[in-house]
């Protein structure tokens, strides 16, 4: 993971102690992973972030390469292991690892790249420090080597979604962005009550008045968002902070928080991300290339995976 | 003239991002509690927009504050003191829970404990007044970031008043959004009306930070000073019946700490001193008749305190009368805070006696 091996030969007999081993077939022998509780210890165990002696070996073998000092990082947290007991019964703070760029060492608050920042630790690019010009052939053939505003796909063309406007007086197709939210971080704390208190109370799109109009939806109705990948369930806030033609979705609103089940499916929808989808394009299969490589959870350049168009419907209100 | 000190907090409202960290941190702090689940010493309303309670700046309706009379002295805006006395038993016009909001939990157990089925589990809102099913339709901050605004917007007092006065310029649209997050506590008035109008005298103003308080033992629960408030910052506790306050973290800042919501604040807009006033002038000043002078006149009651005449006002005329040599221990009361070591007890109390030498 970024450039950094982690020797596993401590941890995976120590795995093996807690979880046992499997019995017979291809797994004979090894670490026994055949509960969700085993694996999300197998996790713990393996990422430096919950284990402490994985993060110090991880930052000496950075400083081997950087020459920079490092592991005192996470020196103090050597002998803490953090197992799946402990995050059930409260929150625990993580330890500062070679698998992330921030620093929570010594009660510090995450932030990116304080390592490279603070540390010198060059980036993971060609050059080591941050760049606006990418040199990459392919870059450079499709024009991006430089920061530029790529107006958003045409959805309706490419993929056979729905025309933009109005389709009679039930539904409207609009753009759907889902920007960062104001309290949460991804799901986390999303479904905080202070702040549900604080707001609407439950999962919201937010939508233009023009746009409310043209379906007949009043502020604090039921709508569901509906593309070709799913449907997300959540109630108007009608402003004219927004523009006509496109909806706000928050990042991450969970679908467990006083959402009833949709129309389209029957079924409980999804959060924000069931609607929208990763479409692949030809820079993020540039590969071997500094900080251009894939891994998982990981594609190289910025993806598009916000161009999407999205059908509001009012629903049946409760 | 008289000098008197007063903790004040100045907020730079440019600087807020509207996070609401300071009202969330307060309510941890103070009012996580039976009995105020609906109340938010703090709050961070966005402008445009209602409020909370809702509307509480229409005068008109809730009678907070003060007016001047035809003499034109102050006098509380809701009636005198003998009407008040004598309507002591009937409502007095307050908000009520609609105009705050109905506080809620969810049932958040369901989602861990819902036996396994083809769909998610949903938690439910459940009200913490009744303890029953609820539907959320308003919350202590409904209007969030111009949320409703079409719909709503004109209901904010300030925006009727405008629109009136200016035939209808304020428009709710995309190319003409404007917003600005105001960022609420008491005001720790240096003329309190919710004082004023409180029967039972249960508020006072400490003098020696100017910090307003409710005496719990005191409070009889009349609900006057509710009334009284012209920022509704006073909320009734239905629990133990009695009236409650922001109290600007009195007990952090006796021991030099900055309230919860300075200490807190993400963009860093609080301010926090003391400053000295002359509490003689306050009344005038309040009662200027162009609301354009108040500002002028609020600077004028705030004092320098490097001027001669505010250090002859607050000259320690005791000087000419103790001894040059005065000899107090630092407990009022000796051993209270710490054990009295050996031999170090103050003169005439007990292991100092003559027959324990
Ligand atoms: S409660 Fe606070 S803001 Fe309201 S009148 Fe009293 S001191 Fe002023
Ligand atoms: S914490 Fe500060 S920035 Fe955030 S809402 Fe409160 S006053 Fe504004």
């Amino acid at each position: 993971m970024k450039n950094v091996t982690f020797r596993m030969e401590h941890e995976i007999p120590r795995l093996a102690q807690s979880n046992g081993v499997m019995r017979g077939g291809a797994g004979h022998g090894r670490p026994a992973i055949d509960t969700d509780a085993k694996f999300a210890q197998a996790i713990l165990s393996f990422s430096g972030t919950t284990n402490g002696e994985l993060a110090v070996q991880g930052f000496r073998e950075l400083e081997k390469q950087t020459g920079m000092r490092l592991a005192d990082l996470a020196e103090g947290s050597a002998e803490k292991r953090i197992t799946f007991a402990q995050p059930q019964a409260a929150p625990v703070p993580v330890i500062t690892s070679p698998e992330w760029s921030g620093s929570e060492t010594g009660g510090r608050r995450y932030s990116p790249f304080t390592i490279n920042v603070e540390r010198l630790k060059p980036w993971h690019t060609l050059t080591g420090r941050m760049h606006f010009f990418l040199d990459h052939d392919w870059m450079m053939d499709l024009g991006e080597a430089l920061p530029i505003y790529r107006p958003p796909l045409d959805m309706q063309r490419l993929f056979g979604e729905p025309k933009f406007d109005p389709n009679g007086d039930t539904e409207v197709t609009v753009r759907y962005l889902t920007p960062h939210s104001k309290w949460s971080i991804h799901s986390e704390y999303q479904d905080n009550l202070y702040m549900l208190s604080l707001s609407r109370g439950g999962p919201t799109v937010w939508m233009s008045p023009q746009d409310a109009d043209s379906i007949k939806v009043l502020d604090n109705d039921w709508v569901e968002c509906v593309s070709m990948n799913g449907v997300l369930v959540g109630r108007a806030i009608v402003s004219h902070r927004m523009p006509q033609g496109v909806v706000y979705v928050y990042h991450a609103q969970e679908r467990t928080i006083n959402v009833p089940k949709s129309e389209a499916t029957g079924r409980r929808g999804g959060i924000h991300n069931s609607v929208s989808r990763l479409l692949v394009k030809p820079t993020h299969l540039i590969g071997g290339y500094a900080h251009l490589f894939y891994a998982f959870n990981y594609l190289g350049p910025t993806g598009n995976q916000r161009d999407i168009v999205s059908t509001i419907r009012r629903r049946s209100q409760e | 003239m008289r000098v008197m000190a007063q903790m004040g907090m100045v907020m730079n409202l440019d600087k807020c991002i509207g996070c609401h960290t300071c009202s969330v941190t307060c309510k941890q702090a103070w009012t996580n509690r039976a009995g105020t689940e609906y109340v938010w010493f703090n709050n961070v309303e966005t402008r445009p927009g209602q409020g909370y309670p809702r509307r509480y700046e229409d005068q008109d309706k809730w009678r907070g504050g003060w007016q001047l009379n035809k003499k034109g002295r102050l006098v509380l805006r809701s009636c005198g003191r003998l009407k008040k006395l004598l309507g002591l038993f009937a409502s007095p016009v307050q908000p009520e829970l609609k105009d705050y909001y109905e506080p809620w939990t969810y049932d958040y157990k369901t989602l861990i404990d819902a036996p396994l089925g083809d769909d998610f589990p949903v938690a439910r809102p459940k009200s913490l007044i009744t303890g029953k099913d609820t539907k959320i339709t308003w919350s202590a901050n409904w209007d969030d970031d111009l949320a409703g605004a079409p719909e709503m917007g004109h209901l904010d007092p300030i925006v009727e008043k405008v629109r009136k006065a200016s035939e209808d310029k304020i428009k709710f649209a995309f190319e003409q959004t404007f917003m600005f997050y105001l960022t609420r506590i008491c005001e720790h008035c240096l003329n309190p009306s919710c004082m004023a109008s409180c029967p039972s005298g249960a508020i006072y103003k400490r003098v020696e930070d100017g910090i307003v308080l409710v005496d719990q033992d005191k409070c009889r629960g009349w609900r006057q000073r509710i009334t009284g408030c012209p920022y509704k910052e006073i909320y009734f506790n239905h629990k133990t019946g009695k009236a409650e306050k922001c109290t600007f973290c009195y007990p952090r800042v006796e021991i030099g700490l900055p309230t919860v919501c300075l200490e807190t604040c993400v963009g860093r807009l609080r301010y926090l001193g003391l400053f000295l006033y002359d509490a003689d002038r306050v009344t005038d000043a309040a009662a200027v008749t162009d609301v354009k002078d108040l500002y002028q006149a609020q600077m004028d009651v705030l004092l320098d305190p490097n001027t001669r005449l505010v250090q002859a006002f607050t000259a320690p005329l005791h000087y000419l009368f103790r001894p040059y040599i005065v000899y107090r221990s630092r407990d009022k009361i000796p051993g209270e805070v710490r054990p009295i070591r050996r031999g170090w007890a103050p003169i005439g109390t007990e292991d100092r006696a003559r027959d324990k030498r």
